[in-house]
């Protein structure tokens, strides 16, 4: 039985990753989310700044102060830096919260794209081929965690492996094109 | 939406952290308009490649060779499309590589420097520009049975309208619908592009770095490999700064690498929930 503080506590992680969802939706619509964080020496104003991107690509810009003397002022740009770092931390924080809500999205797809497909194959003439239809999932279930741990390893590495073959057998055949170009 | 997410899926395969050094950090947006946007980043493109002395704009004062002989590309296009682009390569293309066949003659590390940081600058429009023109092809394909039924604002090809060699190209605002030759008063008036999520991304990125210097680079590839890179800029700088620089592109290398990881993560999960859907319930 869930307790209403579970069930509060639930309701907020869910909320901040409406949020953190609400901050990816709309770097889909800008190409990333901006950390901006002014600051002024000696009247002018200067900015840090980072763009975290999508496919979690960064790019900062560090200020260029020009014609300061920096060495007067090294410990403040150190201190800004570091508040600027803080706020670039709680926006991975915040994207990272993004989790909880894409699995509660995914897992009612799959429920309903799954239910979609039972009702379909359903035969309501011969209940039991539909008995047997139903028994799949069931059986599968019971091995499902074994068949993942062994294969989800297994496939990993063999995918690297491809990778590596792919990548010294296409370096092989340049060599050798190269070869015959020069002969 | 389908082929974006599978766009930035295969962006993910690597990581790339770039630290940039840069005056005028006032915090500019990037317009909301990306027709504007596209023709920022190619104004700031043709800007360099005129004071690199590797093109210059048809009907304005300059001249066509360079103390060398090197024969500068033109210039003609206006606004910010796939034709403009590849001009825009091309001029790009040919300054690098006149730029390179100059390393031999230079006289002092100095300037031989120089001349790298420009080449790299010019690879970087002419691998930028490849892009951008990736992504009008793309959008021609997206059109491809529109542009086929000669629709209104969908025309295939080029059309120079009979103008002269020392003239600009009109406006294309024949083919305005899936392209961005036109005028920035056109691009004011006409409907915005309809892009893709990873169309904007590359966008955007190209909008943030345009022709500013690196001072750092990390990419890590999704098998473990970290290639760093130092600019000379970096490493002339004043110790203290340097330090300061090193340790802002240290904690975004790590917080990027971590956020990187659990994005990961979340594909996996999801693609392994998926899996598991196949075997029953969870």
């Amino acid at each position: 039985m869930i307790t209403s503080k579970q069930a509060e506590e639930q309701l907020q992680s869910l909320k901040a990753s409406k949020e953190a969802a609400q901050l990816i939706w709309n770097s889909f619509e800008e190409g990333g989310i901006t950390i901006h964080t002014p600051f002024e020496l000696n009247g002018t104003s200067h900015a840090f700044t980072t763009l975290i991107q999508l496919d979690a690509d960064v790019i900062n810009y560090f200020p260029d102060v020009g014609g300061e003397d920096l060495t007067k002022y090294t410990r403040k740009m150190g201190n800004i830096a570091q508040r600027h770092w803080y706020e670039v931390e709680f926006a991975f924080y915040k994207l990272g919260s993004s989790r909880k809500l894409w699995y509660l999205l995914s897992d009612v797809i799959l429920w309903v794209s799954n239910a979609i497909t039972l009702l379909y194959v359903v035969d309501f003439n011969n209940i039991l081929v539909s008995l047997g239809w139903f028994s799949i999932p069931f059986i599968t279930a019971f091995f499902r965690k074994k068949v993942l741990k062994f294969l989800s390893p297994k496939l990993l590495r063999l995918s690297f492996d491809i990778k590596k073959i792919g990548e010294w057998l296409f370096k092989k055949l340049q060599k050798e094109e190269l070869k015959k170009s020069d002969v | 939406m389908e082929n974006s997410l599978k766009s930035l899926a295969s962006e993910l395969l690597t990581l790339e952290v770039n630290t940039i050094f840069k005056e005028n950090t006032t915090g500019a947006k990037m317009p909301i308009n990306k027709r504007i946007a596209l023709r920022d980043i190619i104004e700031r493109y043709r800007k360099v490649l005129i004071e690199y002395g590797v093109a210059y704009r048809v009907g304005q004062p300059n001249e066509s060779t360079d103390k060398q002989g090197y024969n500068k590309a033109v210039l003609r296009n206006i606004g910010a499309g796939e034709y403009s682009y590849i001009e825009v390569k091309h001029a790009a293309q040919g300054g690098k590589e006149y730029y390179e066949s100059l390393q031999s003659k230079m006289q002092t590390d100095e300037d031989l420097e120089y001349l790298k940081n420009r080449i790299q600058m010019l690879y970087r429009i002419e691998r930028q520009s490849s892009g951008m023109i990736g992504l009008f092809k793309n959008q021609r394909q997206k059109y491809q049975s529109e542009i086929k039924a000669n629709k209104e604002g969908f025309d295939d090809s080029f059309n120079d309208k009979g103008s002269a060699s020392d003239q600009m190209y009109p406006s294309q605002f024949g083919s305005h619908r899936w392209n961005n030759d036109i005028t920035l008063a056109e691009m004011n008036q006409v409907e915005p592009l309809e892009l893709e999520t990873d169309q904007i991304t590359a966008i955007r990125k190209a909008w943030e770095l345009g022709t500013q210097q690196v001072l750092l680079q990390t990419v890590v590839q999704i098998d473990g490999d970290v290639t760093s890179y130092l600019t000379p800029k970096f490493v002339h700088m004043p110790a203290d700064l340097r330090t300061m620089v090193m340790n802002f592109h240290q904690s975004s290398t790590n917080e990027a690498t971590t956020h990187w990881s659990s994005l990961f993560k979340v594909l996996a999960d999801l693609t392994g929930q998926a899996f598991s859907s196949l075997f029953g319930k969870k």
